[in-house]
């Protein structure tokens, strides 16, 4: 079976010799046809639960002299302990992935976030606990969120502090130049061991909003954070929410933070997380509306049933307030797809999840929904420019409709445009960004994986040509895993 | 839990005007390098039990960072039904700490280990007394 240490000694040896590795030539040359996603998965249960020591990437085309700063990214890694599984995307443990850009040169290296939970098992050679949807008796006491909490989502700076997040537990602590764990965030007393969501949104003034949500305690309710531009806490609020339906990320607007309560409901029918969520058709789901000056519900507002993970750009315009979603018919791909051995794995469809637009009346509570044929998910944009209508640059799927994207896909604002960039079928796309150098130029970065070759890296493009491919990358002689969020800082 | 005694590192209490064969040894497991004191409190009447009135006996154990168990015994106790409670104060503020959902922060336990799904009651704590009786209570 392929480790990443093998792998890695193996890479820089020379390169040639990755061609030979045998388990890389297993996943990627086996003479039985197998569907891609079967390859990841392979990949996906032999990762080593060893850090990955820095090397330098090979830069090509052109890469710009002054982009210089920090590309983090964070994503479920150790999926196997010994001859034990993980059942499910959530469950692997986070790995930090940190890219150092300076002087036209990029050098990798990644850590797993150290959490209670990773040092335990680690020492122990074993899983000791079950996870979101991976059965298994507990082998340890488990005694808050906390002890479970694989910090395996995304990274993200909240004034000069790198917070890796889950959602259902607390942010861990990072730090920024060696991706050494520091340590459980703790917000307040009071707030120990609180759901945390992993998509914190940045305010126009450089504050910063969260929320948990709460449905999995047994409550239908969300905790509203609200941090100073350090990262620190300014005030909380317990909002109720109608019912226990699923969050993962949220929006904020000049006025208002909102809630998408999605008609994926809790209920209390398994010990597993994945397991007690039930996508209800025939129930609403319902946009919450809440008021930043005084975090009461303003308007909560019923839409048919739907599921999200993630939110694009949000902001109010005529009166309304422009929300744009992800947007999936139900919720098979979290219930059923992120299985590692579903269906999907084997090379059936999922579900498209459709760029959409929804422009909500606070004052009517009526909505109206502009959706798209663009199948994306991971949407970003120029944070800088908040709550202003603006292009999206997502992770998109144009033929390939497993669980892993294939191009970037820019959409402009009002969903009528795009512009893509196909990487093919051996390749998966991750979540881009909008950086920028320290000139100001923008550009926009994304991370891919190449299967077919064996490398991963940074690609490189013009936010306003997309479709011209990337103007500069930087390669990473290895293959590291599929992941789920990051952030860039020029610091 | 009120009115607890100072008694630190105990390991041995007699408390009973009353002489008694009885006793009750009570090991509490699961510390994982959690200095601190845990309170504990041993009740016998459920009425008391269940309203917070102060318990027949309670105990200070102090925890240090390389112990994972501990363990104290009450003497000459009457045979008959005892519930066993306590918390681990690991910052020393003599309360149970808690977030703002209720779910404890700091370590906590009852006699057969009840008290899954919210605190424990009389019922399912008790344990019956009689001679020599011992129980383990793991730290949740």
């Amino acid at each position: 079976m392929l480790s990443r240490r093998s792998f890695l000694q193996a890479s820089m040896a020379s390169a040639a010799s990755l061609a030979c590795t045998p388990a890389l030539a297993k996943i990627i040359t086996t003479s039985h046809p197998r569907s891609f996603v079967e390859s990841v998965r392979e990949l996906m249960f032999a990762q080593s639960s060893q850090d990955i020591a820095p090397s330098q990437l090979q830069t090509i085309g052109n890469w710009p002299s002054d982009l210089t700063g920090s590309l983090y990214r964070n994503g479920a890694t150790l999926f196997k302990r010994g001859e034990q599984l993980q059942d499910h995307w959530f469950d692997g443990d986070g790995m930090i992935h940190g890219y150092k850009i300076a002087n036209g040169k990029v050098t990798h290296q990644a850590r797993y976030v150290k959490t209670d939970k990773f040092n335990k098992e680690h020492a122990a050679k074993q899983f000791l606990y079950a996870g979101a949807g991976t059965k298994r008796e507990n082998l340890a006491r488990v005694t808050n969120s906390d002890t479970v909490n694989t910090a395996n989502t995304s990274i993200q700076k909240l004034g000069n502090r790198y917070f890796a997040m889950w959602e259902a537990g607390s942010a861990v602590e990072i730090d920024p130049d060696t991706l050494q764990t520091k340590g459980y965030v703790t917000l307040a007393p009071e707030l120990k061991h609180m759901p945390f969501s992993a998509h914190p949104v940045q305010d126009g003034n450089g504050e910063w909003w969260n929320f948990g949500n709460v449905a999995a305690f047994g409550k239908p309710m969300a905790i509203i954070y609200h941090l100073d531009t350090k990262g620190q806490l300014k005030r909380y609020q317990m909002i109720d929410m109608p019912d226990s339906g699923y969050m993962h990320a949220f929006a904020v607007t000049q006025q208002y933070i909102v809630l998408l309560n999605t008609a994926c409901k809790y209920t209390n029918r398994s010990t597993l997380f994945v397991e007690n969520f039930e996508f209800q058709a025939d129930n609403a789901s319902q946009f919450v509306i809440v008021d930043k000056a005084d975090l009461t519900v303003k308007k909560v507002i019923e839409i048919p049933s739907n599921f999200v993970f993630h939110f694009g750009g949000a902001y109010e315009e005529n009166g309304e307030v422009v929300v744009n979603v992800s947007e999936y018919q139900n919720s098979d791909i979290m219930i059923n797809d992120m299985y590692l051995n579903s269906d999907l794995s084997q090379g059936s469809l999922r579900q498209a999840s459709y760029y959409t637009q929804y422009r909500l009346s606070v004052t009517s509570g009526q909505f109206k929904k502009i959706q798209s044929n663009w199948d994306v998910e991971f949407p970003q944009l120029d944070w800088q420019q908040s709550y202003q209508a603006q292009t999206t640059y997502t992770a998109g799927a144009l033929s390939r409709k497993n669980l892993f994207a294939h191009a970037l896909v820019s959409i402009n604002a009002d969903l009528s445009k795009a512009q893509y960039y196909d990487y093919g079928n051996d390749t998966i796309a991750e979540e881009p960004l909008l950086i920028r150098t320290q000139s100001g130029r923008k550009l926009v970065s994304q991370t891919f994986i190449n299967l077919k070759d064996a490398m991963s890296g940074i690609n490189l493009f013009e936010p306003e040509a997309i479709q011209n491919g990337p103007i500069a990358s930087a390669i990473n002689k290895q293959l590291i895993l599929p992941g789920f969020h990051g952030c860039f800082s020029n610091a | 839990m009120k009115r607890l005694k100072t008694i630190l590192a105990i390991t041995a209490v007699t408390f009973s005007s009353a002489l008694f064969a009885n006793s009750l040894t009570i090991t509490v497991t699961g510390y994982e390098q959690q200095p601190g004191t845990t309170m504990l409190e041993v009740h016998n009447n459920a009425d008391h039990y269940a309203n917070g009135n102060p318990p027949l006996a309670s105990v200070m154990l102090s925890i240090n960072s390389a112990q994972s168990t501990a363990k104290v015994t009450f003497h000459d106790l009457s045979p008959g039904d005892y519930a066993v409670r306590l918390f681990h104060d690991e910052n020393g503020n003599k309360q149970m700490d808690s977030n703002v959902l209720g779910i404890p922060t700091e370590s906590y336990g009852f006699s057969n280990n009840a008290g899954s799904f919210g605190p424990a009651s009389f019922d399912d704590a008790k344990v019956t007394v009689a001679n020599a009786t011992t129980t383990q209570i793991n730290l949740k």
